[in-house]
């Protein structure tokens, strides 16, 4: 869940506790919603985590999961899981 | 602004640095760097009466308990938390209570000492955001964060293995005359790039070995020893919303250069915070090295410059914490004259930049030293 200053509209990701554009204090809460990948890596080759930085229409970088490796420019649907973690899907990965 | 007159560095050490550490602790580091450095600068524990410390691997203790433990009384104590950008923190912090008068000779130390899970212990907890944002992904630490930065500058610059290559060749060819580098094998480009990934595109060489170990530097109030002739700092410069470049040496580089009446051309030595090659070619770009030409400067600059000339933590080894004092320590080496078979002729100024504290995607912090014998 990415989170919107109520006071000037800035969005963040990760929740943090001041606005550091107007210092404001209150925030409400916004869908994650798509992103575009901006870059990629895998770790432990042997069993491979792939990784990606996805930048949202709000300008957020978020650090996601891919369930499967994805070219850099595609387009994810983001989503939050009860630990924390946020993944990305993309519509090819439901086919 | 940065008038530091009246404080100089008087010694320094490290204790040597260990790929996998059998027993010892921490704390002993810190002792046995502390003895090390106040016998390299000739004085006597008792005239110590600053301390300062960083680690990861301290907690329960603090500095005041190093401080205990060592039978030491102050008048001034300080704790550190800003990993690679330790060093120029703690340096800062010193040279301005020594110039207040609120201590005479002051001792920083850091050290960290890692057992086999210590260190993914640290990476998973080393911020709030780290603990609840990034290891529910199984992101492993660092290494994936700063692949992707790698790969964001490399599309930026054009750059392609071979430049990353560069930094971690030049840095083994020091190491190979560094006694206490963890490796000091000739490295080829043709064993970089058969290397495989750890974290695409860094491969094994791109990393540092973690290790134990330790470092310490010793500054008096006076006149005779190593200056401080500029110092700049800048945390949280884009608030991670960038692309983890430039760091915020850029920003401080312009008064950092002012302050010291000398601009890159002059520096006979050169220590940036070498956790990845990626950030040794921002860095060295921030700070007006590479005339922003990177592909060029990997080419020529790194083997025409002293960048980090022990070999960096890249060949040397990065012990947790201590890894920000690490540079310092090798650029008053250098300044002294005491660097062996590595040692740059008449060496006599050096900036040493720190950088660290990552956040969420990179580093919140940089900061920079300018240095002249």
């Amino acid at each position: 869940m990415l989170r919107t200053c109520v006071t000037c509209g800035h969005t963040e990701f990760p929740p943090r506790l001041r606005c550091h554009r107007c210092g404001g204090t209150s925030w409400r809460d916004r869908p994650c919603g798509d992103g575009v990948i901006e870059a990629v890596t895998a770790i432990q080759p042997a069993d491979p985590v792939h990784l990606a930085t996805v930048r949202t229409p709000q300008a957020v970088r978020l650090i996601v999961r891919l369930a499967t490796a994805l070219p850099l420019g595609a387009t994810v649907a983001l989503h939050e899981t009860e630990n924390g973690a946020v993944w990305g899907t993309s519509n090819a990965d439901h086919a | 602004m940065t008038d530091y007159s009246g404080v100089t560095i008087v010694g320094c050490a490290e204790v040597p640095y260990q790929r996998r550490r059998q027993g010892g602790s921490t704390l002993a580091l810190l002792a046995d760097a502390f003895q090390r450095a106040i016998a390299h600068a000739g004085i006597d524990a008792s005239e110590v009466d600053g301390l300062a410390v960083a680690s990861f691997t301290l907690p329960p203790d603090h500095a005041i308990d190093v401080a205990w433990q060592l039978g030491l009384t102050l008048r001034w104590c300080m704790d550190d938390a800003l990993g690679g950008a330790s060093g120029v923190d703690m340096l800062q912090h010193a040279a301005r209570a020594i110039q207040a008068g609120d201590a005479h000779t002051v001792v920083i130390l850091a050290a960290d000492h890692f057992e086999a899970d210590d260190f993914k212990h640290l990476v998973d907890n080393y911020n709030r955001t780290a603990r609840d944002r990034l290891a529910p992904l199984g992101f492993g630490g660092p290494n994936a964060l700063f692949a992707m930065v790698t790969q964001r500058y490399a599309a930026e610059y054009g750059l392609t293995r071979t430049d990353f290559a560069a930094v971690a060749l030049a840095q083994r060819g020091w190491a190979m005359r560094n006694p206490t580098a963890v490796y000091r094998s000739e490295l080829t480009l043709a064993a970089y790039l058969a290397a495989p990934f750890v974290a695409d595109p860094l491969c094994r060489y791109d990393c540092v070995p973690v290790v134990s170990g330790a470092d310490a530097v010793v500054l008096r109030a006076g006149e005779t020893g190593i200056k401080i002739v500029a110092l700049g700092a800048r945390y949280n410069g884009d608030h991670q919303q960038g692309t983890g470049w430039p760091t915020g040496l850029k920003a401080i580089a312009p008064a950092l250069w002012h302050e010291a009446s000398a601009g890159p051309e002059a520096m006979d030595i050169i220590s940036v915070y070498d956790d990845y090659p990626v950030m040794v070619l921002a860095q060295l770009d921030d700070l007006g090295f590479t005339g922003g030409e990177i592909a060029r400067f990997t080419a020529e600059g790194l083997g025409r410059l002293a960048v980090n000339t022990s070999g960096g933590q890249l060949s040397a080894g990065q012990a947790g914490a201590a890894g920000g004092l690490h540079g310092l320590v090798e650029a008053v080496i250098q300044l002294r004259h005491e660097a062996g078979d590595r040692q740059v002729p008449l060496a006599s100024r050096a900036v040493v930049a720190g950088y660290g504290m990552v956040q969420y995607r990179y580093g919140m912090c940089a900061n920079a030293v300018v240095l002249q014998a």
